[in-house]
């Protein structure tokens, strides 16, 4: 049988390093943390988490698990140091999945804009990241 | 041995991120026993608990995160005290503990923090006092800013 968490780890690992290459740097400072997981013999592995800084925001690319219905592995952004959840991304299908909700215009009617999931790219990335920077209020 | 304000944040974060499941687990499964009610038996301990287990799960998971976050200032308080078996009560530590390089916490977050625990003083203890309400969501932040003014390690 296949080790899930090994598994899940080396995909976590492309899914950072997708962040670290496709970042614009000169506005965001980033930083790798490594996240703490037991596996099933309970023994503890360590598997890459990313701070990310642009100014007074802050924001965590934290790797949750794989055993996650409807998706093999799943990671999301939080907005620090509150952790408020900000954005979701899935590996479905074989990608890494951007979930994100659109904050909503004031004034408008609805609540949030549900937006189709993006793949992870270098433009999906930036346009996620900022447009959470763009409407997050930084608490400290 | 050394900590990691990392873990700790991440330890309260699992509490909250199970909330949410179990929320949706018990609200649907109530919807289910409400439309149908024979799912249950007529005198299954499940049935006679279910409306209160629905009612009160928001105010048993702040239980829970509070304990995360008293363990965490615990954990810290010893090491700053060096000694592993130091007690010193959560409110005591909310309003003592240091913060980075012994630099001072902001008023405004420890109260914020004392908060959460008269919220989890009602829900643990059936205080007279009522609180007032809180969401988890508003716990979970109030918490995770007071913990983010330790050090990285202790």
């Amino acid at each position: 049988m296949a080790d899930q968490l090994e598994e899940f780890k080396s995909r976590i690992e492309d899914l950072i390093s997708q962040f670290e290459r496709g970042i614009d740097q000169t506005e965001w400072a980033i930083r790798r943390y490594p996240k703490k997981f037991r596996d099933d013999a309970r023994q503890i592995r360590e598997i890459p988490a990313l701070f990310l800084q642009k100014g007074p925001i802050k924001l965590l690319l934290d790797p949750i698990g794989y055993d996650v219905p409807g998706a093999e592995g799943v990671a999301d952004i939080y907005l620090m140091p509150a952790y408020d959840p900000e954005a979701s991304i899935y590996f479905e299908n074989g990608q890494w999945m951007i979930h994100y909700d659109v904050p909503p215009v004031p004034l408008e009617t609805h609540s949030v804009v549900e937006a189709q999931p993006l793949p992870v790219t270098d433009g999906s990335i930036n346009q996620v990241l900022n447009s959470i920077a763009e409407h997050a209020i930084p608490s400290v | 041995m050394l900590y990691r304000r990392f873990d700790w944040h991440e330890h309260l974060q699992g509490v909250w991120g199970e909330y949410g499941s179990a929320q949706e687990a018990v609200r649907r499964f109530k919807e289910s026993v409400d439309a149908k009610p024979d799912l249950l038996e007529k005198n299954s301990p499940v049935r006679k608990h279910l409306r209160n287990a629905h009612k009160n799960l928001e105010g048993t998971y702040i239980v829970r995160l509070f304990a995360a976050f008293e363990a965490a200032l615990r954990s810290f308080d010893r090491s700053q005290h060096k000694n592993p078996k130091h007690e010193t009560d959560a409110a005591t530590m909310i309003d003592q503990i240091g913060g980075k390089r012994e630099h001072g916490i902001d008023p405004s977050i420890r109260e914020d923090a004392q908060a959460v625990r008269r919220v989890r003083n009602f829900w643990a203890h059936e205080s007279d006092i009522d609180p007032g309400p809180m969401t988890i969501d508003e716990a979970r932040a109030r918490l995770q800013k007071y913990l983010s003014e330790l050090p990285e390690t202790w």
